[in-house]
């Protein structure tokens, strides 16, 4: 009697437990000069190696985290991570329109184009003279695989933050803080830096890192260093494009920084590695990095390792309730950004 | 940190006295300087007068050639990828380990 | 009517003829058939004015040209093969060179010399100097800035070209609005370093060819070998063009040392010579940059090793047989006062057969004066224990004569030079470990009696004793230092005999595991030398760098 009753409910469970996917896993993509390695964060070790051929200046996954789009001066390689190959590959670069991509290239919140800020130089054949435009937003149409628009932007914008609620503006990291709109190319100021509101100090704010992934705590941090000798916490809210600042207690010096996924901590690298709480500014971590400096920052899903890294080919791997370095894992080549996808 | 210098009381002398080097600037790291980089030109990227470390980078050599040499922000020390050497990393994509194998040397002929 | 209009078209015809002949021949001094019309009209055509564009609206040091055409060649594909980079910078060099007023200015930078000797940041007084620094010297020397002269166009064009080749300098510079500051400093370059002024027309010109064929009476000093003298012979090189020569070098030091090598220079511009000789077995490859006086018929410059593992290098001057008669060096450069004299050289050219040499201070005297020959007079100097201190400006009868003897009274102690050394650690084949050479020179502190003030003087080297300490000039500024300084000296330990430093290949790129942040071997360290005379024991202190190695050569 048992046996006719418990077998189908043994069955369904099973089919049941084939159907539910299994459990998200955390790995790092970390890029390098010619290599991506893909680290588990389980065993935190490489589980597999691609072939690049570039310079690597930047990267980002997808919304949805099965795309990682990495950037080369001139081109951006596109990942699948659920198979971890190169799918495809978009090139910009031409003698005479030499296009350098900067730093991370942006989904758009529908993830059907990517956002890039382009260093352009035009030539004419055997023509002696330079066309320099200032700085471009492009919006690339990855289906199309076409540039849909070109606007001018304020030199030294050298990071882009989608809006998640507001897809039709993103957050310019440049020589102020701006929110442009990449349908009209308008933008309006959101807080000076270079040019600082009457009786602010100027801000020394070097963006070269986003470190988010999917489902993170939707906050970007980053160090604003003060004329008038401060440090602050520029946090902001990926969801709403809204601008929060925390003072620094300590001068902390920093390449990046990731929040921790309750968005209570701030996370940062450069020589030494940070740990700074949200809610007074106060450093409650720190150590010297053994392996040497760092530039970027991930941190997984349940907030229990941060990884700083690479530079050189080490990353480290950090236990963030004691701040002590547990291990590090090493790759073939010097990368300096790296991004965390949950699979 | 500065030195006052001796110089030579002759014509001759000047011109065959020793060569004496002042002594590099102390920098304001915080504020003057782009966070991360060294102030002072010829030499340049190789030295980086901060107060623990008056030699050498802000970070370890071999952890940043790839990434102030690539960007192209020490254009007039290091081969930059974005313009002059790109594909420099083909010689060397470990630093650490593959420092034997650089050369970009341009001498003048 | 019809005629009217056919003789209206002929003479159209005629007209544009004439005009297009008259542009094609026009304003250019560069010809058709010569390298740079050859090489460069790919892209750089005739303007309306008749002159090739762009090329012809600046002006450089050789140097800056071989610079340039490097650039053109490795970003443009420029049509030119190594062995034309020369004739090409040569013929670039015969038009569109510096004057020798404007070359003094920037001649250190023509040299191997490490700029940042001259180019401190304290040292920019003028607003203008401090501009160039916070726009252009934190990349790069002052001297690359120094050593051009352009168009307003070509300021801005230049401009332009650091925005679309290196971007980076835009977020580097974020501190300033660094487009908007460059571009308003193109219009001030322009005022200060303008392409044509009546001054560089007169030297146009006024400018001659040089024959440099001949012998030439050499006088230098090399740190670490002493003073020395001896001959140039020049001999043209027909084979490898205008202005080329091979070039023989015999020199013997005061140390017994003798040298002789052998080697091709180039004279650009009628003036500026750049010669490279073969390796030694006392030196590797050398080279040599040295301008000019047509008048005084001498060469002024210097000389190092380029493969550079010690360093070395001579400060000299040269003069033809034939040149004017003139005294152009003395060594030694000091004579103590009371004592029983001194034996001193002087070495110049053309000296006459009755010669006298006397000095501005009576005091000083030529107790025999020897004329070994046209080229050298040797002196047996005495100063009276009563002579002033300082230089005594010596007299040659019958030949020009600038030079000085230093008279003291006594050595008060010694000083070590350069204050601050800096020597490159080995970067694998293309980068052979740079030395350098301490020298202890002896010092007077002067008619105040103290040390390290302005009438100080630097008198003769001394032989003296050397070692290698820890820092502890740089760590007493600043505490994070001690433990950083304890690590330096552990990695950088080499002998240092006779003062002379280089790093072992031992000190290299490598991590060093036990190391901060796991550096490699760079470091600051301290030389000490330490020398007894009269029974005082005297000590001099200097700082010595070790750094990792200078990557890109002579773009800076």
């Amino acid at each position: 009697m048992l046996n006719r009753v418990m077998f189908p409910i043994a069955v369904a469970m099973a089919v049941l437990g084939l159907c539910m996917p299994a459990a998200a896993k955390d790995f790092l993509y970390a890029p390098g000069p010619n290599t991506l390695s893909i680290i588990d964060c389980d065993t935190d070790t490489v589980v597999k190696t691609l072939p690049l051929h570039d310079y690597i200046i930047g990267c980002s996954p997808s919304n949805d985290g099965k795309r990682f789009y990495i950037c080369g001066w001139r081109n951006i390689y596109v990942v699948d991570t659920t198979t971890d190959k190169i799918v495809d590959e978009y090139q910009f670069w031409s003698d005479l329109n030499r296009v350098n991509v900067f730093g991370n290239p942006a989904p758009s919140v529908d993830g059907n184009s990517i956002y890039m800020i382009w260093c352009v130089t035009k030539k004419k054949l055997n023509i002696p003279r330079l066309t320099v435009p200032p700085w471009q937003f492009v919006t690339y149409d990855i289906k199309k695989k076409e540039i849909t628009s070109s606007f001018d932007v304020p030199w030294n914008t050298t990071a882009i933050v989608p809006i998640q609620n507001d897809p039709e503006n993103v957050i310019l990291m440049s020589q102020d803080i701006l929110k442009f709109n990449v349908k009209t190319g308008k933008y309006t100021t959101i807080k000076g830096q270079l040019h600082p509101e009457e009786g602010q100090p100027m801000l020394n704010n070097l963006i070269l890192w986003v470190n988010w992934t999917p489902g993170d705590s939707g906050i970007f941090p980053s160090p604003a260093y003060g004329s008038d000798g401060s440090l602050t916490y520029m946090l902001i809210d990926r969801k709403t494009g809204g601008l929060k600042m925390v003072k620094g207690e300590d001068i902390n010096v920093y390449y990046s920084n990731v929040c921790s996924p309750d968005g209570k901590y701030v996370y940062g690298c450069m020589d030494e590695v940070y740990k700074v709480d949200l809610t007074t500014g106060k450093t409650v971590g720190k150590a010297l990095a053994p392996r040497g400096t760092t530039y970027a920052a991930a941190i997984t899903k349940d907030g229990k390792k941060l990884y700083t890294g690479p530079s050189g080919p080490d990353i480290m791997v950090w236990d963030t309730a004691t701040m002590k370095m547990t291990g590090f894992i090493s790759t073939k080549s010097d990368g300096i950004v790296m991004s965390l996808i949950s699979k | 940190m500065k030195r006052n210098g001796l110089k030579g009381v002759n014509r001759s002398a000047k011109r065959l006295e020793e060569r004496e080097v002042f002594g590099m600037e102390q920098v304001d790291v915080i504020w003057d300087q782009p966070v991360g980089c060294t102030s002072i030109f010829d030499t340049g990227w190789e030295t980086n007068p901060r107060a623990a470390t008056p030699m050498g980078n802000c970070a370890p050599s071999a952890r940043d050639l790839g990434s102030c040499a690539g960007p192209c922000w020490w254009p007039a020390q290091t081969p930059d990828s974005m313009t002059n050497f790109y594909g420099y990393q083909n010689q060397c994509i470990a630093m650490e380990r593959d420092w034997r194998n650089l050369n970009y040397a341009i001498k003048i002929k | 009517m019809r005629r009217w209009k056919v003789c209206g078209l002929v003479l159209l015809g005629i007209a544009a003829f004439v005009m297009t002949e008259a542009v094609s021949h026009a304003k250019t001094p560069f010809v058709e058939g010569g390298v740079v019309r050859q090489k460069c009209s790919v892209c750089h055509r005739l303007d309306q004015q008749g002159k090739v564009e762009v090329i012809e609206e600046t002006r450089k040091t050789p140097e800056e040209w071989f610079s340039v055409v490097s650039r053109m060649r490795r970003i443009n594909g420029a049509p030119i093969d190594d062995a034309e980079v020369k004739p090409v910078v040569k013929e670039l060099s015969e038009f569109l060179i510096f004057t020798p007023a404007e070359m003094a200015k920037c001649f250190y930078y023509t040299t191997d010399e490490n700029s940042q000797f001259r180019e401190r940041s304290s040292l920019m007084k003028t607003d203008l100097d401090k501009r160039i620094f916070q726009t252009c010297v934190r990349c790069h020397a002052y001297g690359k800035i120094i050593s051009h002269r352009k168009t307003e166009a070509q300021w801005v064009e230049n401009m332009n070209m650091h925005l679309g080749y290196y971007p980076t300098v835009v977020p580097q510079m974020r501190e300033m609005d660094w487009p908007k500051e460059a571009m308003d400093l193109t219009k001030v370059l322009a005022k200060e370093f303008p392409m044509d002024t009546p001054e560089v027309k007169a030297w146009y010109d006024s400018k001659k060819p040089q024959d440099l064929t001949g012998k030439w009476k050499i006088a230098g000093y090399q740190p670490g070998a002493g003073y020395y003298e001896g001959t140039y012979t020049f001999k043209a090189n027909a084979k490898a063009g205008k202005a080329e020569y091979m070039v023989e070098r015999e020199v013997q030091y005061e140390n017994g040392m003798a040298l002789k090598q052998v080697g091709e220079g180039t004279l650009y511009g009628t003036y500026h010579l750049r010669y490279a000789l073969q390796p030694s077995p006392f030196s590797g490859r050398v080279e040599g940059v040295f301008n000019l006086d047509a008048a005084a018929k001498g060469f002024t410059g210097k000389w190092w090793t380029v493969v550079q593992d010690t360093n070395a290098y001579g400060n000299e001057a040269f003069y033809k047989s034939d040149a004017p008669a003139k005294v152009f060096a003395v060594f030694p450069q000091a004579v103590k006062s009371g004592g029983a004299g001194q034996t001193v050289r002087l070495i110049g050219v053309n000296l006459p057969a009755a010669v006298e040499v006397t000095f501005a201070d009576a005091n000083v005297k030529a107790k025999s004066v020897k004329r070994v020959d046209a080229t050298k007079l040797v002196v047996e100097v005495t100063a009276a224990a009563g002579a002033a201190i300082g230089p005594a400006a010596i007299q040659v009868k019958g030949a020009a004569c600038n030079e000085s003897l230093i008279v003291y009274n006594k050595l008060d102690g010694i000083k070590v030079l350069p204050a601050l050394g800096r020597s490159y650690m080995y970067g694998g084949a293309a980068y052979p470990p740079q030395g350098v050479q301490f020298v202890a020179r002896g010092v007077n502190f002067g008619k105040d009696g103290k040390a390290d003030t302005e009438d100080d003087l630097m008198l003769e080297p001394v032989a003296a004793q050397w070692s290698l300490e820890q820092d502890k000039i740089w760590a007493a500024d600043n505490p994070d230092r001690a433990p950083m300084a304890a690590e330096d000296i552990k990695c950088l330990a080499a002998p240092i005999d006779n003062g002379l430093y280089c790093p072992p290949e031992t000190v290299n790129m490598t991590p060093i595991e036990s190391r901060v942040s796991r550096r490699e071997s760079v470091g600051l360290i301290a030389v000490s030398a330490t020398y007894k005379e009269g029974g005082q024991d005297m000590k001099g202190q200097a700082l010595l760098g070790v750094s990792p190695p200078d990557y890109v050569t002579h773009i800076k």
